[in-house]
């Protein structure tokens, strides 16, 4: 079990390190979050809010800004973490690590959650500005708390969903198609407004974070119409379960694949 | 030059080829779904080509401009890469297109496209080239950016990644946005499909078309940074 451990932890911190050292993931947040903020500036609703911060309540505000970072940023995030397994195989590296003794459970886990940490920073990055922002304009010190709340329970469990399928089911898919894929799924699958197309965007499989946004904290930008606080802890734990899960069996299916070789 | 052509479809892979015909089936095979569900079908079906389509392609050539197994030899080869490049991405857009020229017989034999405003009053000869040059526009437009985007950025997933963000900004953001703000109109890509009754629908397709045109020598002149190109792939 240690050995598990410690096999999970190391490819964890290094998978951590080399996704912070990649300029790509910085280049390709930081242009993705000033196009967002380029366009919210236009947005009539957000410079509403902006400019009347005062008047609306705190908590309402945080969650906004919360939601608002949720809406387009995983997108990215999915899109950047998608090519983690192929580099493996395009360096040759994959065949090196499963000679080794290792656990390859524990090691995706650890390539799972390290580069879904180091892909969240430039998200983590802008958020904290955004709250700052909004302590300094509003004078309110509860805001600080109330961003721990909704990035734990809005934005974590969203990206953890996203990451653990990011990372793992290109072993299976071509890159280039998952990432098509995942675009259509995001804007499908969490913000299209139902208007006769059957969509997962109403129901608890929204890693958009809608059922714990308005489940807790009674306010929400995507298309949930009803939420109570026992669907948003529903909602949190399929997706913080099936981010597990979807990890645990793409290991099982690759050391499956290996064996038949 | 079919050798040619053949010989880097082979190096690109098959992949090239199947992705718009599985898109294709991947619509014909929804449309009828929702045709049982009772769902209205021209706007889905016409979201294919204006929306679908040119994300794809631009995915594809994000993907195809950067990444050569071979890319190093390619550099020391007398035929310079950036000619090879693109040759391939006229490669992907001209089957892309051809795939979505054939499968738009079918909404329009099957009277189910979704025409905007200011083509309603046109004869059907004007609708059909009409929505063709639509699509084609923005496909151009996607392709222009993936290869500028992968080029400036070095990298296929952080183009992939600004594609995603601005398709995403333009299906749910932009309808409304060029109302408020004029100066975005030439940025409006899907208009067919989130706003057919504006009313500069024709002016935003050659604007869109012009951008696209505008930023391809853009991304061909990149394509001689051979320094670049190298330096993309090895840090990835």
């Amino acid at each position: 079990m240690n050995e598990k451990f410690a096999v999970f932890w190391g490819a964890c911190a290094y998978e951590f390190k080399m996704q912070c050292k990649r300029p790509t993931v910085w280049v390709a947040m930081l242009l993705v979050e000033l196009f967002m903020i380029g366009i919210m500036t236009r947005v009539p609703e957000f410079t509403n809010v902006l400019g009347h911060l005062k008047q609306f309540p705190i908590l309402r505000v945080v969650v906004y800004w919360t939601d608002l970072l949720n809406y387009i940023l995983p997108v990215a995030f999915g899109i950047l973490l998608a090519d983690r397994l192929q580099r493996d195989k395009r360096t040759r590296v994959d065949e090196l690590l499963t000679a080794t003794p290792s656990s390859h459970t524990a090691r995706l886990y650890g390539k799972f959650l390290g580069s879904s940490i180091a892909t969240a920073l430039p998200i983590l990055l802008l958020f904290l500005i955004g709250i700052g922002i909004i302590v300094a304009l509003t004078g309110n010190i509860v805001a600080l708390p109330m961003a721990l709340a909704t990035f734990a329970a809005v934005i974590i469990p969203g990206l953890l969903f996203v990451g653990a399928f990011s990372v793992s089911l290109p072993a299976f898919i071509w890159v280039p198609l998952y990432q098509i894929g995942f675009v259509g799924y995001w804007f499908w699958g969490n913000l299209y407004q139902p208007k006769g197309i059957p969509t997962l965007s109403t129901s608890i499989l929204t890693p958009a974070g809608g059922y714990m946004s308005l489940g807790f904290f009674g306010t929400s930008i995507f298309p949930v119409a009803k939420a109570n606080a026992i669907q948003g802890i529903e909602s949190l734990l399929v997706l913080v379960f099936l981010s597990l899960l979807v990890v645990l069996i793409i290991s099982k299916l690759q050391k499956w694949q290996q064996a038949k070789m | 030059m079919f050798t040619r052509i053949s010989y880097e479809l082979r190096v690109m892979g098959r992949r090239i080829i199947w992705i718009p015909i599985t898109l294709v089936a991947g619509f014909i095979a929804f449309a009828f779904l929702l045709h049982f569900l009772g769902v209205n079908l021209e706007r889905f079906i016409s979201s294919g080509f204006e929306m679908f389509l040119p994300i794809v392609t631009g995915f594809v050539v994000a993907t195809s401009a950067t990444q050569d197994p071979a890319l190093e030899i390619q550099l020391t080869m007398p035929r310079k890469y950036h000619n090879t490049s693109l040759l391939r991405l006229v490669v992907i857009v001209l089957w892309s297109i051809a795939i979505g020229l054939i499968a738009a017989i079918i909404p329009t034999v099957t009277h189910l496209t979704f025409v905007p405003d200011q083509l309603k009053n046109s004869n059907a000869a004007v609708k059909f080239l009409g929505l063709q040059f639509s699509w084609i526009a923005t496909t151009l437009w996607f392709v222009s950016v993936a290869l500028v985007a992968s080029l400036l950025t070095r990298n296929r997933s952080a183009s992939s990644a600004i594609l995603g963000a601005i398709w995403i900004v333009e299906v749910l953001f932009m309808a409304h946005l060029v109302e408020t703000t004029s100066w975005l109109q030439p940025l409006f890509l899907f208009p067919t499909i989130v706003a057919p009754q504006i009313t500069f629908w024709t002016v935003n397709r050659l604007e869109v078309l012009l951008i696209g045109l505008i930023l391809l020598p853009v991304g061909w002149l990149l394509l001689h940074n051979t320094e670049g190109l190298l330096k993309g792939t090895s840090e990835e």
